[in-house]
């Protein structure tokens, strides 16, 4: 049996993760050791926790199940462990013992880090998008952005409002705002566990700023007076939408959205189950 | 009107199939047929996968992609913040080669990179000044014959 060495250290790229990497036999007398090595870092406050296994050959059963109670300490505090490189002889053992189904498991450090930052610090993916102002686009936009929504998880009915939120904000920019060659409009999305913001930026047309500053204002004092053909589009951006920001000068004008994901009463049967669409 | 658009996202896999799609939907929006955006899409998965396995090394990475569209082509650029050397270096040879057996036999991961030389009208790999990794490529409308005298299909 290899003497088991562990070399713990801030991972190198994201330094509020810890990084553990097991060399040699994990047999059931290390499992004090572990346990040990843990409760340092726990009462240190580093609960994010990538184990690297790519040396290890050998685990008994019981560090396994000392492994589960570890990883246990660490969720009850908002933290999470996460095991990389695993043998094909250790993950046969996980399917067996059914540890595959308690453990999350990566390929390599940085999709487990990506996994920690969004389970367990909500941090949000951010995808840009700047473009020419034609119509031709919108479609395109709108259904890129609501593939990136349901592969990250959220319920069907969300993904579809969330579509419609982009075509009319997006075809709300190129009809008010400056469509010149030059002329670029901004799609700015941030999403995380329990929401998305949206944000659209583009060069304000003169001609249209009081226009369009009326009819927000219209909106906000809800007068079906005026011309209500015109404010639909804003009307059910807001119905749709968790908030709506609005700001329009003749430097530019910014639309800022937040949907929060609604909590499904029928769940479909877990995440990323919906299909890409064309 | 030329269209452009510029698209940087995480550096992870599961973003892939979503701009493969957006960009060959945004090809047939431009009277591309359907078998050159499909085309198209092959091209992106391929360097986009590229760009993520090798390029974003860090959880922290973001993947650019530039699509210019053209009357006659489309010009797709993407680039990532700069992967080993190593990694670069066989991305070059393979750009290089021009021999299927000899791209198969010495990189057993060339192949992709084979496909998109295949699909293109013109493939360019190019380390930028601030350290990020570009693959460009240019596929033009079918039965057109590019400058280079490549008849693309």
């Amino acid at each position: 049996m290899e003497k088991l060495q562990i070399n713990i250290s801030n991972h190198r790229d994201s330094p509020d993760i810890t990084l553990m990497v097991f060399k040699g036999d994990l047999d059931a007398g290390m499992v004090k050791r572990i346990e040990r090595e843990f409760a340092k870092l726990n009462a240190l406050g580093r609960i994010l926790i990538i184990a690297d296994f790519s040396r290890v050959k050998f685990i008994s059963s019981p560090v396994v199940g000392e492994l589960m109670g570890c990883r246990e300490r660490l969720i009850e505090k908002g933290g999470n462990l996460i095991l990389i490189k695993l043998s094909k002889d250790i993950r046969q053992k996980f399917e067996l013992m059914g540890a595959n189904q308690v453990f999350d498991v990566s390929t390599d450090e940085k999709t487990a880090i990506s996994k920690l930052y969004w389970e367990n610090q909500n941090k949000p993916d951010e995808v840009n998008l700047s473009f020419t102002p034609n119509l031709n686009l919108v479609p395109n936009i709108r259904t890129f952005i609501s593939n990136i929504v349901l592969q990250k998880g959220y319920p069907h009915k969300d993904v579809f409002r969330i579509e419609t939120i982009v075509d009319e904000i997006c075809n709300n920019a190129i009809e008010h705002g400056e469509n010149g060659e030059n002329d670029e409009i901004k799609l700015k999305c941030l999403i995380d566990k329990f929401k998305i913001d949206l944000r659209v930026t583009n060069k304000t047309n003169d001609k249209n700023v009081t226009q369009l500053q009326q009819l927000i204002d219209n909106e906000d004092k809800s007068n079906p007076q005026q011309d209500s053909k015109r404010g639909r589009g804003i009307r059910l951006v807001k119905m749709l939408s968790s908030s709506l920001k609005v700001e329009i000068s003749r430097q530019g004008t910014m639309v800022q959205i937040t949907k929060y994901k609604e909590k499904e009463t029928h769940p479909e049967g877990g995440l990323n189950a919906g299909t890409i669409k064309s | 009107m030329k269209n452009s658009i510029k698209l940087t996202f995480p550096g992870k896999l599961e973003y892939i199939p979503a701009i493969r799609k957006f960009v060959s939907g945004v090809a047939m929006s431009n009277k591309f047929s359907n078998k050159f955006a499909f085309r198209l899409e092959i091209i992106v998965d391929e360097i986009c996968n590229n760009a993520v396995q090798h390029g974003s090394l860090s959880a922290a990475a973001q993947v650019e992609v530039l699509v210019n569209i053209d009357l006659d082509a489309m010009n797709i650029s993407v680039s990532d913040s700069g992967g080993k050397m190593k990694d670069i270096k066989r991305l070059k040879d393979v750009l290089a080669l021009t021999n299927k057996e000899e791209i198969e036999g010495k990189f057993e991961r060339g192949r992709g990179m084979d496909i998109v030389k295949t699909l293109s009208s013109d493939i360019h790999l190019n380390v930028l000044p601030n350290g990020r990794t570009e693959i460009k490529v240019i596929k033009f409308r079918e039965n057109l014959q590019n400058p280079n005298g490549k008849v693309t299909n």
